[in-house]
């Protein structure tokens, strides 16, 4: 880890911002800024680099890193789960921030300065949880590229060096489908 | 003189030839293509995609023609077992031809993945989500892309005997243009 560390300053930046960043006790009410760079084409056909974040509506509740530490390993996918399932949906702005020239479109480990325009574009609603195990998310891949008519990837090269190896994952892991963990069957 | 034409018509020998272009890129790209994590992974997949159904087209346009014209016939004198082995791979190889970009469209489909083409085309999936089915055509695709390639260099080979070798006017069937016979000296 130190020698990754080493051969990769721009990990001190996640490092810093890891240790530092104030943590909730839910997926509902953290924000989700993506670091990658897209092309988005306006009605108008101009084209502008953006970067979206998510935010989210549940209000955030701040909790401390040791009462983070009695939680068990896998309570973030139990009270999300529990949350949908007893509050209802939940919900998230979907923000664009639109680079100015100049701007590190190339490189997603450089955050954008302060106060550059957004857009709200949308919102994501949650209405149901699914397991993964078993899920109908399971066997499909999630590629960064495969974008909707409007949207292209821009000249960050990243979200190409993903599609590129979650292929390879997803081919590898597809190949060894019968091993997979599943749901025991209760028997009667 | 007989009445049979000495050589593939000029449709064929153009499909033949824009084809073995085609494919020979296919390979390369293909090979290519997974080996790399760099932005230009994008733009290989898009014309290993595109390229791989426009073969596909022409593979099955060349077919009508080519019952529809025929072949001309090989030389009398050429060895029967030489006669068999043309014929087996020449069927090989149409079967490939066709087979390649279903495989590879099929791989897709039964990943779920989008096929989009250059130009925004969009090819609907025909196959339903299937982790096994997906690595049966993945690795169908993967080998038999393989076999491809030694088939396309066994007819390149083959080719190439019978203009430099043998001779014996079978390469100029398929050549684009006359070739310059120059007489050599003997």
């Amino acid at each position: 880890m130190k020698a990754f560390a080493r051969a990769n300053p721009e990990f001190a930046a996640f490092a810093s911002w890891a240790k530092t960043a104030p943590w909730t006790g839910s997926y509902a009410e953290e924000p989700y800024n993506g670091l990658n760079s897209f092309i988005f084409t306006n009605a108008s056909g101009a084209e502008h680099a953006v970067r979206w974040s998510l935010l989210p509506s549940a209000e955030p509740v701040p909790i401390s890193k040791a009462e983070l530490d009695e939680r068990g390993p896998d309570f973030l996918e139990q009270e999300i789960t529990e949350r949908v399932r007893t509050a209802g949906s939940q919900r998230w702005t979907m923000l664009i921030t639109v680079a100015d020239p100049g701007d590190p479109t190339a490189d997603p480990s450089k955050a954008w300065p302060q106060g550059r325009r957004t857009v709200q574009v949308g919102t994501l609603v949650v209405q149901r949880i699914e397991p993964e195990r078993d899920g109908p998310c399971r066997d499909i891949n999630f590629d960064p590229t495969v974008l909707p008519p409007g949207i292209r990837v821009s000249d960050d090269p990243f979200p190409a060096a993903r599609s590129s190896v979650y292929r390879k994952s997803y081919d590898l892991r597809t190949a060894e489908a019968e091993d997979y963990p599943r749901n025991e069957v209760v028997k009667p | 003189m007989t009445n049979e034409p000495h050589r593939f018509a000029l449709l064929q020998r153009l499909l033949h030839w824009l084809m073995a272009v085609g494919i020979f890129t296919m390979l390369f790209i293909g090979v290519g293509m997974v080996s790399t994590v760099t932005p230009k992974y994008l733009p290989l997949i898009l014309i290993h995609k595109t390229l791989g159904v426009a073969l596909l087209v022409l593979v099955l346009i060349r077919l009508a023609l080519r019952l529809y014209y025929g072949a001309p016939p090989l030389p009398a004198d050429l060895p029967r077992a030489t006669k068999f082995g043309a014929a087996l791979s020449h069927q090989a190889l149409y079967a490939l031809m066709i087979i390649m970009p279903l495989l590879g469209l099929g791989m897709l489909w039964a990943a779920a993945y989008p096929v989009v083409l250059y130009g925004g085309i969009q090819i609907p999936a025909l196959l339903p989500l299937s982790d096994g089915l997906h690595t049966l055509l993945w690795n169908a695709h993967f080998y038999l892309a393989f076999a491809f390639f030694a088939l396309v260099l066994l007819h390149l080979a083959a080719g190439m005997f019978h203009a430099l070798v043998r001779r014996d006017g079978i390469f100029e069937k398929m050549a684009l243009l006359p070739l310059q016979e120059t007489t050599p000296a003997e």
